[in-house]
């Protein structure tokens, strides 16, 4: 206590403050343990995978809830915090921090993830979870899914499903008052099943559950100086991917064309990263600032290559080297020279560089690929893609009111490529936008942008048997004119009423191509209301509406008539809630929100063809939560959630497992449910 | 030993902060007035004699000037501290007040053996300025704001509540704040965090996304899409992706680049890869719209139209599928279940050496 005495005494004797009577005897710091926990059971009504989807309540039945958060803190500044949420589900998450104010800090989290990334599935293939996948010894294969005929017996439910359970731990260490480290370590694991494409000899394919055995391990470090007008920042960060399952191999479940039956996929390889980099600012003078980060790093990824084929009539064929080699080199230069200089009161610049550098070092062979284990190709070279982007950019703010605000900025941007059809781009772009405050009552901002891309020449590059057509224009490479315009206003009239209201639109257009993307068009509208009806009553709503459509074009050939495809989706989302205190032991919240998709494709092939079906998603969430306090330290929390989800894709319902004669799909449907969650949970608080 | 920001910030400096230009003058007018009269006062007054070899009406000029110096300083003294500090604070903003403020003793903001957090200083003053007045009008039953109200409906304005916190606020989180988007639009620090709870709203992966919804709203709407990231129920928030102080890198990520960033959580996507899939190395979001999609995956149109849109070789790439192919057995191979994915599932590049078409 007379340590902290003293440091403090010193801390404000520095500012010339007499603070000889700020003894600070209401300030009510907490000493020891104290914390709230939540436990109770849940109950689901239905069992939704879907529904469980993040969520981690997937099953039909009661499960335990528990939240909570635990917190110590001592005189000398030792302190500990613990936060824990949905203990009893597969989303459990637990973080926790704990050190000595100003000396150091230590960090704990974990969190899991489920993922379900298919619904309805069904496989015949045995094996699910590992690299070796086989058919049931009585299986009869056929050319076509419609000849299989001991499918429908051989059927096994499939959950498709990864789990993510990420694992960090942090330190945080003030050496000095000018020097502090850092360091950050993460640890993740993602585990399941999730589907693959096997492509089958020639045209046939079969989906798979393909193993997802994933562990990435990331490391973080810094040392920061802190100068009294500079700060740097030395950082390494690293990541070690690893992928249990080099391989996934498959039985062919379709009559036997070529010398194998059994095919092989490469999966993830391994991979290595790791980078260095220094970043810092400098203040010049009050009015002029830089900052900037630089960063060099590589990629590294060596992992054995397979044969060519499992078919033996391929097994001669050999390759150029036992493994790629494979080295990314990537180098970033942020000059974010943030050169903020603050020219005059009212007038301010910044500019900024920024380039951007991969450079692939990976060595160059022909391979000879056999495709689909049948047919070999001329030999063909790896295409190690590199490139290099360089970003300029300047902007111009006037305040010409300390409530009217003029912006306007520009930005070059030059990618070059190798080996792609376009060696080089560039994209000019301009923008202004003016923003308006009235301080809380009023806010209005409108910026529009313009941005027009040019290329070199395009220069096709195809593989040996896959020729381009010469009228294709990827859209990344192509001519492109941007335009965008976004309107904000919030008004707040009175305590009571607040209002807030958003527009964007967006167009691209890719005038010059004849094949490929055409155009896409973005428009989003969105109102938010609030409104309080006392202090301790308040009701919100919002509705959204967003519209994305993009058309292309295709070609059989050069000479062929092209094609046309429209793309157009739609959401709208609704969303109202009331939130309330009923005395002073009673809080209450309804939320509502509907989120209804809708998707239309249409190909035109001038022969006035009809569109596709629709897709649509409409999901439908009713949330209440009760609490009721018994006493400051014991309470009652009552949450109820119904949530209703309909769906239809016409890309896989009603597919089966056999719906197309050559592919053997996993029977995927869309999802619907409804599920009615409830959740009793007892508070108490010390 | 102490940070700089407090052996340079005296009350004068908070003084310059907190009075805009207009202010002070009209504060000291009083005393510039009395100045000026003096002056005129000098010329009037006759000369009636000396005073230690002073004429008497210089020597009456001379004290009135002092006294004018005088109280301008007192003037400005005025904006002084509070007399007990927080202790005269807290008797408004204590436990179960409207505005109470004692959360913040459970914070590292009140922390009195860290010297560089608040309460090692000038305590509840040393971010909102001196109280003096603010404290004197409560007790007189007038409403003083304090010199420095931090939030986005505050009327000090965003940059001079920003510079308090970044007096202290300097680590690497913050090298690149100035001149990013959020500085530029005058986001004040305060209107996202929440210095005086328990726990600032935004370390809470829910109650984040909902201060980040606040501005923008249309990515609420993409969390809710039928393909989005892990955002609705906390398993991932929005600083998984973006550094919301940090301009240095394009829309405040917290990588320098789209991919960078992206393999944060998808390293099993980094390759490189013998055969690669050139836009996948150059930017995932040429593909993915990583804040909600309409379509699996979170892509931005549906295979075969998206696969479509860069590849046209004769065969079926180049291949217009309607409605009609739904029903036709060769054809709907390529456009039904996954589409282009049924066979060619190596999207982001293979290792295989057959690979060459990503079917391996």
């Amino acid at each position: 206590m007379l340590l902290l005495g003293l440091l403090v005494n010193n801390a404000v004797a520095a500012t010339g403050v007499d603070t000889s009577n700020w003894l600070c005897s209401f300030c009510s710091y907490p000493r020891a343990w104290l914390g709230s926990f939540e436990v109770g059971p849940g109950y689901a009504n239905e069992p939704s995978l879907k529904f469980g989807d993040h969520r981690g309540i997937e099953d039909k039945g009661t499960f335990l809830s528990i939240y909570g958060d635990l917190h110590y803190r001592n005189d000398s500044g030792g302190y500990f915090d613990l936060y824990t949420r949905d203990v009893g589900t597969s989303a459990r998450q637990l973080e926790m921090r704990g050190g000595r104010r100003g000396r150091f800090e230590f960090r704990l989290v974990y969190r899991e993830t489920p993922k379900y990334r298919g619904f309805g599935t069904q496989t015949p293939f045995q094996g699910t979870g590992s690299s070796q996948l086989v058919l049931p010894p009585s299986w009869v294969s056929a050319f076509t899914t419609d000849g299989l005929s001991g499918l429908g017996s051989q059927l096994n439910p499939l959950t498709l499903d990864t789990s993510r359970k990420a694992f960090g731990a942090g330190l945080s260490l003030r050496i000095s008052s000018k020097w502090h480290y850092q360091l950050d370590i993460h640890h993740t694991e993602k585990t399941g099943t999730r589907p693959f494409g096997g492509g089958v000899l020639t045209i046939h394919s079969a989906q798979l559950p393909a193993p997802v055995d994933f562990t990435t391990n990331r490391i973080e470090m810094g040392l920061e100086y802190a100068g009294e007008q500079s700060r740097v920042r030395f950082g390494f960060s690293s990541t070690y991917f690893n992928n249990d399952n080099a391989s996934l191999t498959w039985e062919n479940p379709f009559s036997p064309i070529g010398a194998t039956q059994l095919l092989r996929a490469a999966l993830e390889p391994d991979n290595d990263f790791y980078q260095f980099s220094l970043t810092g600012t400098f203040k010049a003078t009050p009015r002029l600032q830089f900052s900037g980060r630089a960063a060099v790093g590589r990629t590294r990824q060596d992992e054995p290559f397979l044969a060519y084929s499992s078919n033996p009539d391929f097994s001669t064929l050999q390759l150029p080297r036992a493994s790629l080699g494979g080295k990314l080199d990537t180098s970033s230069l942020n000059l974010a020279a943030r050169g903020s200089a603050r020219l005059t009161r009212k007038l301010r610049l910044n500019v900024r560089l920024k380039i951007d550098e991969k450079d692939n070092r990976t060595p160059v062979e022909f391979y000879t690929p056999v495709i689909t284990d049948l047919a070999p190709r001329p030999e063909t070279p790896n295409r190690p893609y590199s490139f290099k982007r360089s970003q300029y950019s300047a902007e111009l703010s006037y305040r010409a009111t300390p409530w009217l605000n003029f912006n306007a900025g520009t930005k070059l941007k030059n990618h070059d490529r190798t080996l792609q059809a376009v060696r080089e781009t560039e994209d000019l772009s301009w923008w202004g936008d003016v923003n308006f405050t009235h301080w809380a009552a009023a806010q209005l901002r409108l910026k529009i942008e313009t941005s027009d891309r040019s290329n070199s020449p395009y220069v096709l590059v195809s593989d040996p048997g896959l020729q381009e057509n010469i009228l294709m224009r990827k859209f990344n490479l192509a001519d492109r004119q941007r335009d965008r315009v976004v309107l904000e206003l919030n008004l707040a009239p009175t305590e009571q009423l607040s209002a807030g209201l958003s527009y964007f639109v967006a167009k691209d257009r890719y005038e010059r191509s004849l094949l490929g993307l055409l155009g896409s068009d973005e428009d989003s509208f969105n109102l938010d209301l609030g409104f309080a009806f006392s202090p301790n009553i308040n009701l919100h709503g919002f509705v959204t509406r967003d519209e994305y459509d993009s058309e292309i074009s295709g070609a059989t050939d050069p000479d062929a008539k092209p094609w046309r495809a429209r793309t157009e989706d739609r959401f709208t989302t609704f969303g109202v809630g009331l939130s309330g205190k009923l005395g002073t032991r009673i809080d209450l919240g309804l939320d509502f929100i509907s989120s209804i998709s809708k998707g239309r494709i249409t190909t035109d092939k001038g022969a006035g063809e009809a569109p596709f079906p629709q897709l649509k998603t409409d999901l439908q969430n009713t949330r209440i939560h009760l609490s009721y306090r018994v006493s400051p330290r014991w309470g009652w929390k009552l949450y109820a959630e119904h949530e209703k989800y309909t769906s239809t894709d016409w890309q896989i319902d009603g597919l089966g497992n056999d719906g197309l004669s050559a592919i053997l799909t996993l029977g995927e449907v869309s999802p619907d449910y409804k599920v009615t969650l409830l959740r009793l949970l007892a508070n108490y608080t010390f | 030993m102490y940070p700089a920001q407090y052996l340079s910030r005296p009350w004068l400096v908070h003084i310059r902060l907190d009075l805009s230009f207009r202010q002070a003058i009209a504060r000291l007018w009083p005393s510039v007035q009395l100045g000026i009269q003096s002056h005129l006062a000098r010329a009037i007054i006759p000369d009636t004699g000396e005073i230690c070899g002073l004429a008497i009406s210089e020597l009456i000029y001379r004290i009135v000037f002092l006294l004018v110096l005088l109280s301008c300083a007192a003037t400005l003294r005025a904006e002084g501290y509070s007399p007990q500090g927080a202790d005269s604070c807290l008797p408004c903003h204590g436990k179960g007040m409207p505005k109470s403020a004692t959360a913040i003793f459970l914070t590292k903001h009140a922390s009195r053996t860290d010297p560089d957090s608040p309460f090692a200083s000038l305590q509840c003053e040393t971010c909102h300025g001196p109280g003096e007045a603010h404290v004197n009008g409560r007790q007189r039953g007038k409403n003083v704001p304090p010199k420095v109200i931090f939030g986005p409906k505050s009327t000090t304005p965003a940059q001079v509540q920003n510079q308090i916190c970044l007096d202290c606020h300097t680590d690497h989180g913050r090298l690149g704040w100035m001149g990013s988007r959020h500085e530029t639009a005058d986001i004040s620090c305060a209107s996202c965090h929440q210095i005086h709870r328990e726990r600032d709203r935004v370390f809470d992966p829910l109650a984040q996304q909902e201060t980040c919804f606040n501005c923008h709203a249309k990515r609420r709407t993409d969390a809710l899409k039928t393909s989005s990231h892990p955002l609705r129920f906390g398993n991932m928030s929005c600083s998984n992706c973006h550094d919301p102080h940090n301009g240095n890198n394009d829309f405040l990520l917290l990588r320098s680049t789209v991919n960078e960033t992206c393999y944060l959580c998808h390293a099993e996507k980094q390759g490189p890869f013998l055969w690669e899939h050139a836009p996948v190395a150059e930017d995932c979001s040429l593909c993915h719209q990583p804040h909600g999609s309409n379509h699996a995956a979170l892509l931005k149109r549906r295979p075969p139209l998206l696969c479509q849109q860069c590849h046209s070789p004769q065969g079926h790439p180049s291949t217009a599928f309607t409605a009609e192919e739904i029903e036709d057995s060769f054809s709907n191979r390529f456009l039904l279940g996954r589409a282009c994915l049924n066979c060619h599932s190596q999207v982001h590049g293979s290792n295989h050496p057959s690979g060459a078409t990503l079917h391996r």
